[in-house]
């Protein structure tokens, strides 16, 4: 037999083999097991069955025997108390008012008890709709936040005209030569302007890097690769407002946002 | 070690015991009565080691009685013998027992049949020889001269049913380790069955 089966075979014969295993053994002994392995299969069922009588020895109490006898006639729907069940006819009659009384108070407490768990209810569903609003509420803000305040990404920040604070990061692989640029609530363009990023080089002058795309929402989260500009870059960039299809290779003066 | 063998004191008479269970099963109660008497310690010393308590044993020890006086009728001779049917009935609804207090909800079937799988007595000679007394005195020598933590699990699974997952995470081992030394140590128990045998 292979571990498999024996592992089987062991949680069977030490009870506890689950459904499948059970299935599973059945199927082998039905379809496949020759002699030796049913032969086999018994011994280690023996081997649990006589660790039986490996146990300390308990002599039972002598009226236990009775007591079972007793039960075995019994509706076995009345057996589990049978034992206990021992009244006079009067003993009867009380019992039976008693039930009676402690199912009407119990009646009265339980109807109590379900409006009372109703109105529990709706309140525990209500406070858990507005600790989910809030929840989601500070989730955006911490997205937002963690977007626009990364460390280590190359600040830019700025004001529009209307005084609406933009900040954004940008971040450089010098060796890949990829960049992502993360900024908040750039403000929306019309079709005839469109943000450029630029670059500052060695020399004081710019190198355009590329057009951001500011038809998003709010965050916009842009990759871009730089080519050979990466290694010119010194770390000064700048976002700019230009016209579309504007081929300058100079920034405007719109400036949106620029490193700090 | 103080631990006293049941074998000598129980009689393993397949024929006998078998036609005491058709008289059971056809309701004689001097029947189960002498079931009962052949049967009483073994079982109530089998439901207390599992249970540990005086009043859970008395309970189940009502139950598997009950079990027996209203399966009965459904035992097939053919399919295993009467000591290993009661016996892995005691077991099963001792474990449920046990089980209702650890976890409430996880509950053996104890109401399947115990020998579902048990085979035809052609292939049984051998089963017949594993219950005698004999064989049980070299069974409790042999699982004493197991090592510790593959005792420890085999008689935690079998008299605390635990699974092996749990006795994985109880012990903090590997499943696999657990089914390796489970295994291991039962197989060493049943060459001691099978060598007897043998001899």
């Amino acid at each position: 037999m292979n571990e498999h089966l024996d592992d089987l075979i062991t949680r069977y014969a030490l009870g506890i083999a689950s459904e499948a295993d059970v299935q599973e053994l059945m199927k082998w002994l039905e379809t496949e097991a020759d002699a030796n392995g049913k032969r086999a299969f018994i011994q280690w069922v023996n081997v649990a069955s006589v660790l039986a009588q490996t146990v300390d020895e308990k002599t039972p109490p002598a009226s236990l025997k009775s007591t079972i006898l007793a039960s075995l006639d019994a509706d076995p729907r009345t057996r589990s108390t049978e034992r206990v069940l021992r009244f006079t006819p009067m003993q009867m009659l009380m019992s039976v008012a008693a039930t009676l009384i402690i199912a009407v108070i119990g009646t009265f407490f339980y109807m109590n008890g379900e409006l009372e768990q109703h109105i529990r209810s709706e309140r525990l569903i209500n406070s858990e709709l507005a600790m989910m609003r809030n929840v989601v509420q500070e989730r955006d803000k911490i997205i937002e936040t963690a977007l626009c305040n990364i460390a280590r990404g190359t600040v830019l920040s700025g004001s529009d005209a209307n005084g609406q604070r933009t900040t954004g990061k940008l971040y450089l692989n010098a060796v890949s030569r990829e960049m992502a640029l993360h900024i908040c609530r750039l403000p929306k363009l019309d079709e005839k302007t469109v943000y450029v990023l630029w670059a500052k080089k060695p020399d004081g002058t710019f190198t355009r890097l590329t057009n951001i795309d500011a038809s998003r929402t709010d965050v916009i989260e842009a990759n871009y690769h730089l080519g050979t500009y990466a290694g010119e870059a010194r770390n000064e960039f700048l976002i700019s407002v230009e016209a579309n299809g504007s081929a300058s290779k100079q920034p405007g003066k719109t400036l949106i946002m620029k490193s700090s | 070690m103080d631990m006293l063998l049941f074998a000598l004191a129980v009689e393993f008479n397949l024929n006998n015991e078998i036609e005491l269970i058709d008289r059971i099963a056809n309701k004689d109660r001097k029947a189960i009565a002498e079931l009962y008497d052949r049967y009483a310690k073994l079982i109530y010393s089998l439901i207390f080691k599992i249970v540990k308590k005086k009043d859970d044993t008395e309970e189940v020890m009502q139950e598997v009685f009950l079990q027996i006086w209203e399966k009965a009728p459904s035992f097939d001779a053919n399919k295993g013998n009467v000591y290993v049917w009661i016996v892995t009935m005691t077991r099963n609804k001792s474990i449920d027992r046990l089980r209702s207090k650890r976890y409430k909800q996880d509950k053996l079937n104890s109401d399947i049949e115990p020998f579902t799988l048990f085979l035809p007595s052609a292939d049984a000679d051998a089963l017949d020889q594993a219950v005698a007394s004999e064989q049980a005195v070299r069974l409790q020598q042999a699982l004493t001269e197991l090592p510790d933590n593959q005792r420890e699990l085999l008689e935690q699974s079998y008299f605390e049913g635990y699974s092996q997952s749990e006795l994985a995470e109880r012990h903090n081992l590997p499943l696999g380790t657990v089914k390796t030394r489970m295994r291991s140590g039962l197989k060493k128990l049943k060459d001691v069955l099978t060598e007897n045998r043998d001899t």
